[in-house]
């Protein structure tokens, strides 16, 4: 079933499209706010709160609209206010325990890749992780930050280039 | 994993930049790659939280499982006397049928008494002297216009299987006649029937009415040109006459029950 059947039918008060959604975008939805805020419990805080948000906001949820695009956009929402109300700075601060590679190297290439993405700004690095590793269309990613499609193609080109701009100070 | 050549597309139609699609592509290609972090807590305990924010009265939505209900309810409704008429009725037609010598497709007893037999059931549907509906209207979360189309599903569907038994039965003793032919001297001429009883049956509101104009009708038919319902041009307008009278029918019904509050 897709995404906006298994919503359709939490609508309906089916239980068990709640569990299969949950199984289906849980992981994907805490990785994108891992690499939002690079802190594990956070990111489990806010995914959970995402969901919570969901299903206190699933009576607005039209069928067909695309439902991946409205659940990362509350979990957007999510995460600004988190920083928002906690005015803590996001640091970059990765845990060793947070690598799951099964070698040294693997290891170091999972952290030197994240730690690239860490240092872009986090306008370019949200529009970067949802259009390549979430793989949502332009149209999708403006529905989650509520922009534009121009905007969400210059932050793309913007945060692209600054990249290139790390990687050869990496090199 | 989107293949390499797609994301380099992707990239290109980002960027607008050959050079930067192929400078960042490895990087793109590596993240890509990276792994989903393992969650520290099982979704068990969310999924038993959110689960308590489940609506918990479901929209009502229709399904095939709604309508066989809605179709098993409205059987009891349905006067007996109209499901033992029809029967008689078929059955008659049939026997003399059958015990005719030559009979020929467009002149059986069974072409006949069908589409009669049939409109008089389904005026019988909708009559204002029914006080054992209206009870069950009012208690209905389904609209009064949804009963009476099941209804006259019933009706109809009845009459037909009566009609198709009769058929079949008449087409072994009398191999000169074929079925398809044989049906289609009585299916057109019932299917326009009824849809003419159910509309008068409600801007009547009198099954006795609506059931003389039908026999009216389609005495004068008969007695007029038996070959009418041959006719493929004939066959069309039918078809879509009936379903404007059932339609109209319905809509009447369902305006009268939303400025009344009850049936006509």
């Amino acid at each position: 079933m897709t995404d906006e059947q298994l919503a359709y039918d939490i609508q309906q008060g089916e239980a068990q499209a709640l569990t299969a959604l949950i199984e289906r975008h849980y992981r994907p939805l805490l990785g994108y706010l891992y690499r939002m805020t690079a802190d594990l419990s956070l990111a489990e805080d806010l995914t959970q709160e995402a969901f919570l948000r969901m299903m206190r906001a699933i009576g607005s949820y039209h069928y067909p609209r695309p439902f991946k695009a409205w659940l990362y956009a509350i979990a957007t929402n999510v995460t600004r206010d988190h920083f928002k109300m906690a005015e803590t700075r996001r640091t970059v601060a990765f845990l060793d325990e947070d690598f799951v590679g099964e070698s040294d190297m693997e290891i170091l290439e999972e952290y030197k890749i994240e730690e690239t993405l860490m240092n872009l700004p986090a306008r370019q690095r949200e529009v970067v992780l949802l259009r390549y590793y979430h793989e949502l269309s332009l149209a999708e990613i403006a529905e989650v930050l509520g922009i534009p499609v121009g905007t969400v193609k210059s932050r793309l080109s913007i945060g692209l280039q600054q990249l290139r701009g790390l990687m050869e100070q990496q090199a | 994993m989107i293949p390499e050549s797609d994301l380099r597309q992707m990239l290109f139609e980002d960027t607008e930049s050959e050079a930067l699609t192929e400078a960042v592509l490895p990087f793109i290609q590596q993240m890509k790659a990276l792994p989903l972090p393992e969650p520290a807590r099982s979704t068990a305990s969310l999924i038993e939280q959110l689960a308590a924010e489940l609506p918990r009265r479901p929209r009502w939505r229709f399904s095939e499982w709604h309508w066989w209900l809605i179709l098993r309810s409205q059987v009891r409704i349905v006067s007996g006397e109209i499901w033992l008429a029809s029967a008689v009725v078929m059955l008659c037609g049939t026997l003399v049928t059958l015990a005719s010598e030559y009979p020929n497709s467009g002149g059986t007893w069974l072409a006949l008494l069908a589409p009669i037999i049939s409109a008089v059931g389904v005026a019988m549907l909708y009559d204002s002297q029914q006080e054992s509906c209206m009870e069950l209207e009012d208690a209905s979360p389904v609209g009064i216009w949804l009963l009476l189309l099941a209804r006259l599903t019933l009706v109809y569907g009845f009459n037909l299987l009566l009609g198709a038994a009769g058929s079949l039965s008449l087409i072994v003793p009398h191999p000169q006649l074929s079925l398809l032919p044989l049906m289609g001297s009585w299916l057109l001429p019932m299917t326009i029937l009824c849809g003419l009883a159910f509309f008068l049956s409600i801007i009547t509101r009198s099954a006795l009415l609506s059931t003389l104009l039908c026999l009216f009708l389609w005495g004068a038919v008969n007695a007029l040109d038996t070959a009418l319902f041959s006719e493929a041009s004939v066959q069309i307008l039918g078809l879509l006459l009936t379903a404007g009278l059932i339609v109209a029918g319905l809509r009447l019904v369902n305006e009268s029950e939303r400025r009344l509050g009850a049936p006509l």
